[in-house]
């Protein structure tokens, strides 16, 4: 599902605040150009009065006149301090506001983006360009905007007004600052090009530097005392990125002074030239002085914040590119919306079929499913066995619903799964996977989030028991409604076996007639995992079809009916004894595996 | 120490940052000297060119005197430009070299520590605030030496031009200036506290946005339905945050416009006192035109300086303190390199106790030689993968001792041990470097290409993954399969020289089909070593000719399967558990 073509690149750094803080965007272009008009009017009047207080100097006699443009002068002072005042005024809102609209977006966004672009590495690195610390971006971004529209507009106003005094001298400070601006965009764009090159040593360097600092590593870092090989490893990747840098940062700031260096060269002429109608008296003295002080600022913001500006209007650009591509990432089906889920029905299921489903992976050429077929019924559990790679948990992934781009049919109850809404899909399935989420929520939360309609208290407590986890719950300071996980000030903390359990707890008071296990025993020492293998064989009882992934061959005898997988394919299937029987893979697997138990 | 008063960090600060180059930093500052004064001299040469325009008769235009001021100008403009450049240019560059150093005493300080302070919160806190410590160590440096280079000769030579105009003028500028940096230090801890109120929103906010939508959380939110329910706390979150954010907003803008006040009254004041004065004759017109126009600039700075310089320097400041601080941290004695012969491991009456008081081992007693084979089993939490830390000399124990016989500690068992660790590490470098990072000084592939195959990779895996073989997604190579990592990390494991082996759960991610040939590999491994194999799999013991029984922290019973399977009726029922399903018991 792709979502309808998105504003381009800058203009919705302006059409993006315009929806979502319209009057306050409004308000701030419009003190944009006011602020951007008060340097020529300033330059205006300090012409005036520098004329007037010269003639009154000489004459001896000061006037009200002289006193009244003063007066004004400090107007135009006052003007600018309440704009600037009134400017930071409505960033407060717009600011705030549009910064949580950007970011809401975003998150919304990698919610409902589908789950293969969250697990290809491309699209992955994408969201995290997109997506961290980026929630000012949008601000930044048409602050930038206004920053570099209100230089512009301050020189244009400029360069009008000299014109007014004199064609010649307006027409040549318009054309030398119109036309560094291509070049300084140029600089700007080089520049971001030129520090990509380094970007790839970074990441590397970054990287190494978690080996050499992170907790995770610490174990294998203490054994091996690596430290010293790994850390020469991290300077040469910092060193072949600072080259880089360096290379870059030399010719973008040779290109930029000399571009600066061109526009003080340009001014001194234009000063040296404005001489030529001053002795003539085409231009007054006070035209000549304040031209000359009014272009001085110009050049020290153009030669101190514009560089910056046009390096960071071209970062902005980048980010408006990514954002598009972030924003046009394929979606998947959107979730019953949360009244609706009241009324889910979790229906019964007689029956789930592949037929003929083959799968590759985005981006990887094997396929990791090849031609399946197989039906699992109404009332029976089943096993998915094989090595890994061979396919187990892809299949789990397709039948729900977490990929979609398979070929053959995958129907339950001879409904194509695709064809399903999202409500129906949800309330199919209760998955007890290996990395199961570990919600930092109360207890109960933990326990009924999965549920359409909160369970009775009494099924609660009745699960609670069969997974020997009541003693725990009872010894929590606020029972059920205690807070797991160091959200809140007051927090406390399970062990990995305990989140297994209520993991493994919402699941199963979901009573989605699909029960799912997949590897749920990989890291359980052999009493937690005989009680695991009996919870399923328990709980797969109340479920129509219940489906159990493991290597530990043992576990799944109790099973009615085992798939072994292999290549991507079911190459066996059959009960535990006629699969024996039968002498073929699982045989062998099974034989090997128990023998080391005789 | 943590709390020494700031201006005492700067020796130290300094000598860091400065240490990683002196020459390229002597030079960038120079350059910003230069910077400074050749900012300040504009308004003086500009000045100068006024007070020959204003006062020049209209008969004789002076362009003789002119175009030698012009010439001045030029000068002045193209040397600002030029040691702008150089100090900006050398400022990169150096802030590159900087990084490098003090990130890189970061890592080896990391090294340093012991592998227990890992398990403190606090440390991993203060390690995670190191780096950004580091960088605001740099950026507190920078922003001082701005200050004292680029800020302080600018003013010091602006200043005299002032006084030299007239002399109640600097004094009126910084006063001018005085309800600026109140303001700014009231609007400081406005948002201070700000940032208290709303750190747990953050936190929140953060979370929920994760489990809405970070992959982590993905699977389960998505076929559960959760994300609307996420959304709404989300928003709830938002809500508050972003109400006390305008709040502040709006309280720091009232001190904004108080501050503005006082400082325009102040502004007006002046520009009265200067008309005043040309009009008295007392000042050049010129003089006022100049300082008129250079004051706002000269103000700007102050602002900039204030505002953003003194900001992020308090900021910087605070910061920075995580890096010294982590630089501070004890480290361990690592006195002992050389490698003993370890032919017996002997552990007396050890516990541990985990620094958050989990006490994790008691009262441990036994022994084991070169050429045994021991087993360790028991549930989830019963201190074994404790105890294979101690036994490879990762930690120390709180009391008893472990020791590799007579001369051999804790650091000639570090030494003289491999370890396979439950949670192996997956380096994304090449598979040689996978490899040989437990033996860095060997550097034999032919050793490596043993140690694969011995870990199990089949010829077709050693034909794709060859020792040069870029591993992992991230940086564009081959992605392996878990149960590949694994093997991987059993060759890193074997491939180091060493007479103790420890094999932590070597089999977890491993199909059933090569479980066998793993056990295989492991007795061919453990041939002339001591070896400890850590694992659920009770098939496993059938390879070892002990078993230690482990339960709530203790040795329950040591001895051979038969041994135990008469006598221990705990390794009985664990025996029995697992084997059970294989319908064989």
């Amino acid at each position: 599902m792709r979502s309808e073509r998105r504003p381009l690149r800058l203009k919705q750094y302006l059409a993006f605040p315009l929806k979502h803080d319209g009057a306050h965007t409004l308000g701030i272009v419009v003190l944009r150009v006011v602020s951007a008009f008060l340097p020529t009017a300033k330059m205006l009047i300090l012409a005036r009065f520098v004329d007037e207080a010269l003639r009154e100097l000489r004459q001896g006699a000061i006037s009200e006149k002289l006193l009244g443009i003063a007066g004004m002068l400090v107007g135009v002072l006052l003007l600018g301090k309440a704009v600037e005042l009134l400017m930071s005024y409505l960033s407060i809102h717009f600011s705030t506001l549009v910064s949580a609209a950007h970011e809401r977006r975003l998150i919304e966004k990698k919610s409902r983006v589908c789950f293969s672009v969250l697990e290809n590495a491309e699209d992955y690195e994408l969201m995290c360009r997109v997506m961290d610390d980026q929630s000012d971006r949008m601000v930044a971004a048409f602050e930038n905007l206004m920053a570099l529209a209100e230089c512009l507009l301050r020189i244009l106003f400029v360069g009008l007004a000299v014109a007014g005094m004199n064609l010649w001298c307006g027409g040549f400070l318009l054309a030398v600052l119109l036309a560094i601006l291509p070049v300084a965009k140029k600089c700007g764009g080089e520049s971001y090009s030129a520090y990509e090159a380094a970007t790839k040593y970074y990441k590397v360097s970054r990287y190494l530097r978690r080996v050499l600092s992170e907790r995770d590593y610490v174990g294998e870092r203490t054994q091996y005392a690596y430290t010293p090989h790994v850390q020469e490893l991290w300077d040469e990747a910092q060193e072949q990125a600072r080259l880089k840098m360096k290379w870059a940062t030399k010719k973008n700031m040779i290109r930029t002074k000399l571009l600066t260096g061109a526009i003080a060269v340009f001014a001194v002429l234009l000063y040296g030239g404005m001489l030529l109608p001053l002795s003539r008296g085409d231009l007054t003295a006070g035209d000549y002085v304040s031209v000359v002080t009014t272009t001085a600022q110009i050049i020290s913001m153009l030669t101190w914040s514009f560089a910056i500006l046009a390096e960071k209007f071209e970062e902005n650009q980048r980010y408006a590119e990514d954002l598009e591509r972030f924003l046009d990432l394929p979606e998947e089906q959107a979730e019953a919306a949360a009244e609706q889920r009241g009324q889910l029905v979790l229906p019964t299921v007689s029956q789930i079929e592949f037929r003929d489903v083959s799968f590759c992976y985005p981006g990887c050429e094997q396929p990791v499913l090849n031609h399946v077929s197989f039906r699992l019924n109404k009332g029976s559990s089943y096993a998915l066995v094989g090595k890994n790679g061979a396919g187990k948990t892809t299949i789990i992934k397709l039948l729900t619903g977490l990929y979609t781009s398979y070929t053959g049919e995958i129907l339950v109850d001879g409904k194509e799964l695709r064809d399903m809404d999202a409500q129906t899909k949800q309330g199919l399935f209760s998955v007890i996977y290996q990395d199961f989420a570990r919600y930092q929520l109360t207890v109960r939360e933990n326990l009924t989030l999965g549920c359409p309609v909160p369970p009775e208290e009494s099924a609660i407590w009745q699960l609670v028991d069969s997974l020997d986890l009541r003693e725990k719950l009872d010894g929590l300071p606020e029972g059920l409604e205690t807070n797991l996980g160091r959200l809140e000030e007051i927090g406390i903390d399970f062990s990995g076996g305990e989140w297994q359990k209520i993991a493994i707890a919402r699941a199963v008071l979901k009573r989605a007639p699909i029960l799912i296990m997949d590897e749920p025993t990989a890291a359980l020492d052999p009493l937690h995992e005989r009680a695991i293998f009996q919870l399923f064989a328990e709980h797969s009882k109340n479920a129509s079809i219940s489906i159990l992934i493991t290597h530990r061959l043992g576990g799944i005898r109790s099973v009615d009916h085992i798939l072994v997988l292999e290549d991507g394919a079911v190459c066996e299937e059959g009960s535990h004894e006629a699969l024996m029987r039968q002498q073929g893979l699982y045989a062998a697997l099974y034989t090997e595996q128990e023998r080391w138990y005789r | 120490m943590k709390n020494k008063p700031w201006y005492r960090m700067w020796p130290e600060m300094i000598r860091q940052v400065a240490g990683a180059c002196p020459r390229m930093f002597v030079l960038e500052y120079f350059w910003s000297v230069v910077n400074g004064l050749a900012l300040a001299a504009t308004p003086i040469v500009l000045e100068q060119i006024f007070r020959i325009i204003l006062e020049s008769e209209t008969e004789r235009f002076p362009f003789a005197a002119l175009a030698g001021w012009m010439l001045a100008l030029l000068a002045v403009y193209l040397t600002s430009e030029a040691s702008a450049g150089f100090s900006e240019y050398y400022g990169d560059i150096y802030s590159e070299i900087s990084a490098k150093a003090l990130y890189g005493n970061v890592n080896k300080k990391a090294g340093r520590l012991a592998a227990i302070e890992y398990e403190k919160p606090e440390l991993l806190n203060r390690l995670e605030k190191a780096y950004p410590g580091a960088f605001r160590t740099r950026k507190a440096v920078h922003v001082i030496m701005d200050i004292l280079t680029l800020y302080l000769p600018y003013f010091i030579l602006y200043g005299i031009y002032l006084y030299h105009a007239h002399p109640v003028l600097p004094p009126m500028l910084v006063l001018i200036f005085l309800p600026i940096l109140g303001s700014q230090l009231l609007k400081g801890k406005l948002y201070a506290r700000l940032e208290d109120k709303t750190a747990v929103l953050r936190r929140q906010k953060q979370y929920y946005a994760a489990c809405m939508s970070d992959k982590e959380y993905a699977k389960e939110t998505r076929i559960h339905g959760l994300r609307g329910f996420f959304r709404e706390r989300y928003r709830k979150a938002v809500q508050l945050f972003n109400r006390y954010t305008i709040e502040t907003g709006k309280k720091a803008f009232k001190i904004d416009m108080g501050a503005s006040l006082l400082n325009m009254l102040g502004l007006l004041g002046m520009i009265a006192l200067l008309l005043w004065l040309v009009l008295k004759r007392q000042i050049a017109l010129a003089s006022f035109v100049a300082v008129l126009t250079s004051v706002r600039t000269a103000y700007d700075q102050m602002e900039e300086i204030v505002q953003q310089r003194v900001g992020a320097l308090s900021v910087s400041l605070a910061l920075s303190r995580n890096y010294t601080g982590f630089l501070a941290e004890e480290e361990e004695e690592r006195s002992v390199l050389h490698r003993a012969e370890l032919d017996t491991v002997s552990v007396q009456n050890v516990s541990f106790v985990y620094p958050d008081g989990t006490q994790a081992l008691r009262g441990v007693t036994f022994t084991a030689e070169r050429g045994d084979r021991v087993a360790v089993v028991g549930e989830n939490g019963s201190g074994k993968t404790t105890l294979a830390k101690l036994l490879t000399g990762i930690y120390a124990p709180s009391a008893g001792s472990v020791s590799g016989g007579a001369s051999a500690g804790m650091m000639e068992l570090r030494k003289g041990s491999s370890h396979l660790f439950q949670h192996f590490n997956q380096y994304r470098m090449t598979a040689a470097e996978n490899i040989g990072l437990s033996d860095c000084e060997l550097k034999d592939p032919e050793r490596m290409k043993w140690a694969m195959e011995t870990a199990g990779f089949a010829r077709e895996e050693t034909e794709e993954i060859h020792l040069e073989t870029m591993l992992g997604r991230e940086f564009g190579g081959t992605e392996l399969s878990g149960g590949q990592w694994q093997k991987l990390a059993i060759a890193r494991a074997i491939y180091r020289r060493a007479d103790l082996l420890v094999l932590d759960e070597p089999t977890a991610a491993i199909d059933p089909e090569q479980e066998s040939g793993l056990y295989h590999a492991f007795e061919k491994c453990a041939e002339g070593k001591l070896c400890f194999l850590i694992t659920h799999r009770l098939g496993l013991v059938k390879i070892c000719n002990r078993i230690l029984v482990m339960r709530e922290g203790q040795v329950l019973d040591i001895g051979s399967h038969a041994e135990l399977m008469q006598r221990c009726a705990y390794y009985r029922s664990l025996w029995e558990a697992q084997a059970g399903q294989y319908g064989l018991w």
